[in-house]
């Protein structure tokens, strides 16, 4: 009897308890809050919400200090696991680079010609070495050999009017140092099958030209260039430039300083160290 | 009556775990390289910002004529473009030359009519101007991407090789030309964009070297016959802007 006494008040209390849970639980879902528009807020979304910005001042805080607690480890041994994992609130795909550039080597070799000389064919080679401190900032050494003959303009001008086509301006080589900017990075495909990555960059700089055919063989000259850079792999890419030296001189033709300014188109290959895994 | 708040409380508050977590993964379940699925028809752009097949496209543009060493090198022009397919486009282009002559070559050779004893300069005004251009080209489109500005924006871009022929007009005459070159155009939207091109150009011309002291002032002004016909190899760059229609 006792027992089924006791029984019965549990039960009493059970129901009791139960029906103060029921009762909370709907005047909990009753009292919506109102917000500044008049709107009812719903509490479980702004609790979300209100998580959400918790967890990001979390990310935003110092890393934890040795003194505090180590994190809590958990060992992934199958898929099935990985629903232990926390939800993931924001997630950003960050793709690497195919070619980094920073803090790497690029050694170039070029063969093109001077485009914008009338009277010499000129061709030349071109050795650049490039030192990347950032993916768009850099340095480079330059040096350019030419070698020219005279073009049917000069050689006419010769035959028919007498003028020696020694008295015309030739550059022979350049030395120079530039500073490298690399500002825009894209990607391209080749008959859309395959993507190739490049670099647009800009070098600016100043350097020793030597001259023929003027009456000092050896003049400062200032250097602006821009080309693209096209990756093969990590290590390889094929490069492109067009460039610009200019110098001031006084030619054998005429008494007074002339401006050249040699218009230099070079393609080639560069090689990238320390080489990466391809 | 504690039993069931407690067990009320158990219900209601969930318990979170606080701090970060070190997720171990075996190394057997790691991937160790990447491979690119390998697709019988690989296609790398599903869909382009800038379409091409069937369109028209318009450009005005700046030229200039790097190896001309008489006449004014200087030229400007519009061009008319039909996009037959997303790859290739067939171009009229109409050019006029600035006229006059090369004032950073031109008069330190006049002068030189004095070197060799016979008197009297040079006069390049007395032979046949250049005046005009006419031209058709095949542009083949072999790449077309995008850029990034400053991490922010993108444009879109396209690296073609072009071949063309052509007229080039003299004040009495004109004559055959073929060119091969590359170029690129950036796109701005789907309507307007900029383009630049290098081109090898072998033409016609009337030489302006005519010998037997014929360009000197002091003799007679000699006819635009009898300066010879020369085939030479030049290179011509353009800057311009083009619409597409």
């Amino acid at each position: 009897m006792d027992v089924i006494k006791k029984i019965n008040q549990l039960g009493f209390k059970w129901v009791g308890g139960l029906s103060v849970l029921i009762v909370f639980v709907s005047l909990s879902l009753q009292a919506q809050e109102i917000d500044e528009n008049g709107m009812e807020i719903d509490p479980i979304e702004a609790e979300i919400q209100e998580t959400q910005i918790k967890k990001i001042e979390e990310t935003v805080q110092e890393p934890p200090s040795e003194d505090q607690e180590k994190p809590k480890k958990i060992i992934i041994k199958s898929v099935s696991d990985l629903r232990t994992l926390e939800e993931y609130f924001d997630i950003a795909v960050i793709q690497p680079r195919l070619q980094p550039k920073s803090k790497r080597f690029q050694l170039n070799a070029s063969g093109g010609a001077i485009i914008n000389n009338p009277w010499f064919n000129i061709f030349g080679v071109s050795l650049r070495g490039d030192y990347q401190f950032t993916e768009s900032l850099g340095i480079e050494l330059a040096i350019d050999q030419y070698s020219g003959s005279a073009g049917s303009s000069a050689t006419d001008l010769a035959d028919n009017l007498n003028v020696q086509i020694n008295n015309f301006v030739q550059t022979k080589s350049y030395y120079g140092l530039h500073g490298l900017w690399a500002p825009f990075y894209g990607k391209l495909t080749l008959f859309n099958n395959k993507i190739v990555p490049f670099d647009v960059f800009f070098t600016v700089g100043a350097g020793q030209s030597a001259i023929e055919g003027a009456r000092s063989s050896s003049v400062v000259t200032y250097h602006f260039g821009a080309g693209q850079l096209f990756a093969i792999d990590r290590n390889l890419a094929f490069r492109w430039d067009i460039r610009m030296n200019q110098f001031q001189t006084e030619s054998r033709l005429s008494s007074s300083s002339v401006n050249i300014q040699n218009v230099v188109m070079m393609v080639g290959v560069s090689y990238f160290l320390p080489t990466l895994k391809r | 009556m504690k039993k069931i708040l407690g067990l009320f409380f158990l219900i209601t508050v969930s318990i979170k775990a606080s701090g970060s977590e070190e997720i171990v993964v075996p190394d057997n379940e790691l991937t160790t390289e990447v491979s690119l699925p390998k697709l019988d028809y690989p296609l790398a752009v599903k869909k382009s910002n800038i379409t091409f097949k069937d369109r028209y496209e318009m450009g005005l543009f700046w030229g200039s004529n790097f190896t001309e060493p008489i006449y004014a090198p200087s030229k400007i022009g519009i061009d008319l473009s039909y996009h037959n397919s997303e790859k290739s486009s067939w171009v009229f282009s109409y050019s006029q030359w600035q006229g006059g002559l090369n004032s950073q070559y031109v008069p330190g050779i006049e002068d030189q009519g004095q070197i060799g004893g016979t008197s009297g300069d040079y006069d390049f005004n007395r032979a046949p101007r250049l005046t005009n251009a006419m031209w058709g080209y095949y542009n083949l489109k072999l790449y077309y991407g995008k850029i990034s500005i400053a991490k922010k924006n993108t444009m879109n871009l396209s690296l073609y090789t072009q071949y063309g022929a052509g007229l080039i007009g003299f004040t009495h005459k004109s004559y055959p030309a073929v060119s091969v070159g590359v170029g690129q155009k950036f796109y701005f939207n789907n309507s307007f964009g900029v383009k630049a091109e290098v081109r090898l150009q072998y033409a016609g011309e009337a030489n302006p070297f005519l010998g037997n002291d014929k360009l000197k002032k002091n003799q007679p002004v000699p006819s635009f016959s009898e300066f010879e016909d020369k085939y030479r190899f030049g290179t011509i760059f353009e800057l311009g802007a083009l619409w597409m229609l």
